[in-house]
């Protein structure tokens, strides 16, 4: 049978000898773990920042102009709910209510002295289409008792202890939420994120009472963290969107559900030195991988110098270990990334049970680290082989 | 070179007059090693001519340019001043291509083995046969009519390290002697290159080394073998 593929030289002498291989593996794969945990701590960081985007049901969202980022308590007038309501496309506009600062918990327990931890409390009338969430649905008619709420399953383990499987327990707990009696009467799930360690979520009765001093003089309800605005069926959310900004006066954002989600990520990316330092982190990985890469690359070449040597001397061109280089580069950079991406799989669920946030590996994701390491490998690959490409034979035995 | 084909195999000395083509011809050939301060010339106005079919042998104290004489002409070192034509083709100041070319008509056997660990006796010599070019099919029952001829018969799919020193230095001249012509039979210029740490039974000029065998069973290779020790022995 003839042999239509030539002998396979990269492949042998990358898997020659396997002590050097697992070594190669490990070095390769430290790089691409790194890069992983980085790129899944920024997306985790971002898709856990606007996650209450994502739950909210709703095609266009009003908030207030002062309104940098979800976590800033800036609000606007529930006029303009009004308003909206009555425009033209729009099928319903709903207030959402939320309070961070004077949102704090705390277990009255003996010995557990008076320590309250903030918790983002979110209001709304229990009628309105809020939440995506059909658990929370089932859950809704229990928040029509006084002084109840439900309490995000994912809140900090640490800062709030509770059962999270059995509500009878959860309803024995003696708790007060800005220093007045709280019953929690459920959970329902949502996540944190970096400004907000729980969440609670209550009627808009409940809020109002919990929170009186949200506006100064008047109604607390009079004042809306962010509108839910549903679109008629037959009309496009952007041209609703158009018509809501001329016809709403200027002190509030109309914004659809891609902007939103993009202004929020927007600021965590640029306006805090979050996008910069995980950038950082991800030049540091792709530094200490090309590092590693060309410590491996290298010093593999430098074994073999002798061999090359031989092949250079018998004619073989330069084209032909640019080609043998490359390729084992890949190789390197392939076998080096399956391991990596598997244990990195591992890494996202143990760092998603420890810290809430939402670790995913998602396909862009993984195509930008692939990307990256084949680009390290395949780089310093030429750089450590340029010896090879310019010398002599006769100088490299 | 359809004509030159018909003359013996035989040392140049027994041409006598024959005008025979030169296949090496080195003239006013300067080397220097190092750079700037630490230049040192290595090579002094060296004049060699070397005719097809002869055998040239060597011989010079440690540190006299033997080696460095030898990779120049087998292309394995850069020339520098003065001519060097091998294969009738000028060396000094040619292009890589020339080179690369030139290489291929050359079979240089070095003092160590040079062999890819990760490969088989079989896949080492191959990597000489793929540069040739040659048909699968055909190399293959070359590539094993050879190491069977040099003693590797049974260990053909063997790795270098389950080999002998001897078995080692026998496959390397079959690594490097393959000529790019396919109709011609494969050894053709040959440049064995010992020093005095080889024993005797694996020397190229005795007549069970690898040299030697490879040497006697073509036909019209020409062949300089360079050597510290006297040939006496």
């Amino acid at each position: 049978m003839p042999r239509l593929s030539k002998t396979p030289l990269a492949w042998k002498n990358l898997t020659h000898d396997w002590r050097r291989l697992a070594a190669a593996i490990a070095g390769i794969g430290f790089a691409v773990l790194l890069m992983f945990t980085q790129v899944g701590f920024q997306n985790a960081l971002f898709d856990s920042q606007v996650k209450i985007i994502d739950e909210l049901q709703g095609d266009i969202f009003l908030v207030s102009k002062a309104k940098y980022t979800l976590a800033a308590e800036k609000r606007f007038s529930i006029s303009r709910i009004h308003q909206a309501s009555s425009c033209s496309g729009v099928s319903g506009a709903y207030p959402l209510y939320s309070e961070l600062t004077t949102s704090v918990l705390r277990k009255m327990e003996h010995g557990n002295g008076n320590r309250g931890y903030p918790l983002r409390s979110l209001g709304f009338q229990l009628s309105d289409p809020i939440f995506k969430s059909q658990d929370l649905q089932k859950n809704l008619n229990r928040l029509r008792q006084p002084s109840t709420a439900l309490i995000d399953e994912k809140s900090k383990t640490k800062k709030f202890n509770f059962p999270r499987t059995s509500d009878a327990e959860l309803a024995q707990y003696t708790l007060e939420l800005a220093n007045q009696k709280l019953t929690l009467v459920g959970t329902f799930n949502l996540g944190t994120d970096f400004a907000h360690d729980g969440n609670l979520v209550m009627s808009s009765v409940n809020f109002a009472k919990f929170f009186p001093h949200r506006k100064r003089f008047g109604d607390p309800l009079s004042v809306v963290d962010i509108g839910i605005i549903h679109v008629q069926e037959n009309f496009s959310p952007e041209d609703v969107q158009k018509t809501l900004q001329k016809t709403l006066e200027d002190d509030v954002l109309v914004l659809t559900r891609e902007a939103f989600r993009a202004a929020e990520i927007k600021f965590w990316d640029k306006s805090t030195p979050i996008g910069t330092i995980f950038l950082a982190g991800k030049l540091i990985g792709f530094v200490v991988g090309m590092v590693i890469c060309y410590q491996v690359i290298y010093s593999d070449i430098a074994e073999h110098m002798p061999e090359f040597a031989t092949l250079k001397a018998m004619g073989y061109k330069t084209a032909y270990f640019f080609r043998l280089i490359v390729v084992q580069a890949l190789l390197l950079s392939v076998i080096g990334f399956v391991p990596a991406t598997l244990a990195s799989l591992l890494i996202y669920e143990w760092l998603a049970g420890q810290t809430g946030l939402l670790m995913q590996m998602t396909p862009s994701g993984i195509a930008y680290v692939f990307a990256t390491t084949v680009g390290m490998c395949v780089v310093s690959g030429l750089l450590a082989v340029r010896k090879l490409l310019a010398a002599d034979p006769a100088s490299l035995f | 070179m359809t004509d030159q084909t018909t003359i013996p195999a035989t040392s140049g000395a027994f041409v006598g007059d024959l005008q025979l083509p030169l296949t090496v011809q080195v003239k006013n050939l300067n080397h220097f090693f190092g750079e700037g301060e630490l230049r040192k010339q290595a090579l002094f106005d060296n004049y060699l001519e070397v005719r097809r079919g002869e055998i040239v042998i060597m011989t010079g104290p440690s540190g006299s340019g033997k080696t460095t004489l030898l990779t120049l002409i087998g292309t394995l070192r850069t020339a520098q001043e003065g001519s060097l034509k091998v294969l009738g083709k000028q060396l000094q100041g040619c292009d890589r291509d020339l080179i690369v070319n030139v290489r291929r008509e050359l079979g240089f056997i070095f003092q160590a083995h040079n062999l890819f660990e990760s490969l088989t006796a079989y896949q080492n010599v191959n990597m000489a046969a793929e540069l040739a070019g040659l048909d699968p099919m055909i190399a293959e029952g070359r590539i094993k009519s050879l190491l069977t001829r040099l003693g590797l018969g049974d260990r053909i799919h063997y790795k270098p390290k389950s080999l002998s020193g001897g078995q080692k230095q026998s496959e390397s001249p079959s690594h490097g002697d393959w000529s790019t012509n396919p109709n011609s039979s494969w050894p053709t210029n040959r440049l064995p290159h010992s020093t005095k740490n080889q024993d005797e039974k694996s020397s190229p000029f005795s007549k069970s080394s690898p040299a030697t065998r490879a040497a006697r069973s073509s036909w019209s290779p020409t062949t300089i073998a360079f050597s510290t020790l006297p040939i006496a022995s």
